[in-house]
Parts: structure tokens; C-alpha cells; sequence
């Protein structure tokens, strides 16, 4: 189907507001929360898949992009080891600790429902769309 | 400090972090890139794209379904 450039940002966000409203819908810890987010990750894992065309800038990247990549991977690493002591001192995997909780329970009163359930799941999709198309 | 104290430092810290970071990046300073710039060099190989996509699956996984 064929659509106007100009039309298409719309459509884009039109339809990732759609799936946002009907997947913030869904409640955490749910299979239908699940096959919200597995849908449009499979969509962008097939895409990320795909080989791309040799327009993109050299593995190298910029000046400074090794820094600044050693620099972001000592902060998720460090918030990934957090992350994990918390999760692996549950009590189970789907009962948080209140000790020691992790990242998804203290944003759970903006993730599990209301507005900024939407806006947490608008954000996460634009995020993907970013990835898929470049 | 309890450990629930601990671990909020821990994460409001990390956080903070990366704002600067992401702040430094996009200024051009301390020979820092923008975040932008990072990923579009390391999405240039399938398996960077694949990591890539794989962190932001993982982070829609563990933020909005469970």
C-alpha cells in the first residue's frame, strides 16, 4: 500500500498511540501485557535482522564514540548488577522483595496503570520505531 | 541506611549518571557523543542491532508486562 510521505509521521504515531491506549489496557504480570510487548518486539527483532543498505557511518563511528560507549556500559552494567541482586533476592519471580526491590516495582505506580501507563508504553514503542527504522 | 534506601541511592544515582551523560554527549564535551551516535555505530553489524533491539525488548518486557 502506498502512502504519502508527507501522511506517513501521522499515521506512524496515530497508530502507535492506538496500540499504546489498547496495550495500557493489559495489566502487568498478565499474558495479554506479554503478547502486547512480544508483538512489536518480534516486528523490530525481524527488522533488526534484515541486513542494511551501506549507507550507514563506518563501525567506527565518530570520534569519541568508544568513550562514550565504555562510559554508557559502566552505567548499565552497574545498573544491570543492581538489578539483578535485587531480582535473584526475591522471594519469587513474580513477588518483589520490598528490601531489596527492582527497577520495574519502584516504577510500578507509573507503569501499572493510568496515563502514565500510556505514556510508559508510547514512549517504549517510539523507542522501537527509532530502531526499526533507521 | 537500610537496603531499600541503598538500592533507591544506587538507582537515583545511575540515574542521574546517564542524564549527565546523555547531557555531555549531546554538548560535545569531555570528547563524549551523543548516545544517537553510539548506537547508529554499533547497529552497523547485525549482531549490534540485534543487542540493541534485544535491550529494548527486554526493557518493554520488564516495565510493562511483568
Amino acid at each position: 500500500m502506498l502512502v504519502r510521505p508527507d501522511v506517513r509521521p501521522g499515521l506512524v504515531v496515530g497508530a502507535g498511540a492506538l496500540y499504546a491506549g489498547l496495550a495500557s489496557l493489559t495489566r502487568p504480570l498478565t499474558g495479554a501485557a506479554a503478547v502486547a510487548v512480544a508483538v512489536p518486539a518480534a516486528l523490530v527483532l525481524v527488522r533488526a535482522w534484515r541486513p542494511l543498505p551501506p549507507r550507514l557511518p563506518s563501525r567506527l563511528g565518530p570520534p569519541g564514540a568508544a568513550r562514550t560507549a565504555v562510559a554508557w556500559g559502566v552505567v548499565l552494567v552497574l545498573a544491570a548488577a543492581v538489578e539483578l541482586v535485587a531480582f535473584v533476592r526475591q522471594p519469587a519471580y513474580n513477588v518483589a522483595s520490598p528490601d531489596l526491590p527492582t527497577l520495574s516495582v519502584l516504577l510500578d505506580p507509573l507503569t501499572s496503570g493510568g496515563p502514565t501507563r500510556f505514556l510508559a508504553w508510547f514512549g517504549w514503542l517510539w523507542a522501537g520505531w527509532q530502531l526499526a527504522r533507521r | 541506611m537500610t537496603a531499600r534506601a541503598l538500592v533507591v541511592v544506587a538507582y537515583v544515582v545511575l540515574a542521574l549518571a546517564a542524564v549527565a551523560l546523555g547531557l555531555a554527549g549531546r554538548a560535545g564535551r569531555l570528547g563524549l557523543v551523543s548516545v544517537t551516535a553510539v548506537v547508529d555505530s554499533v547497529r552497523v553489524s547485525r549482531t549490534g542491532r540485534l543487542v540493541v533491539v534485544l535491550g529494548w525488548a527486554w526493557l518493554g518486557w520488564h516495565l510493562l508486562a511483568r
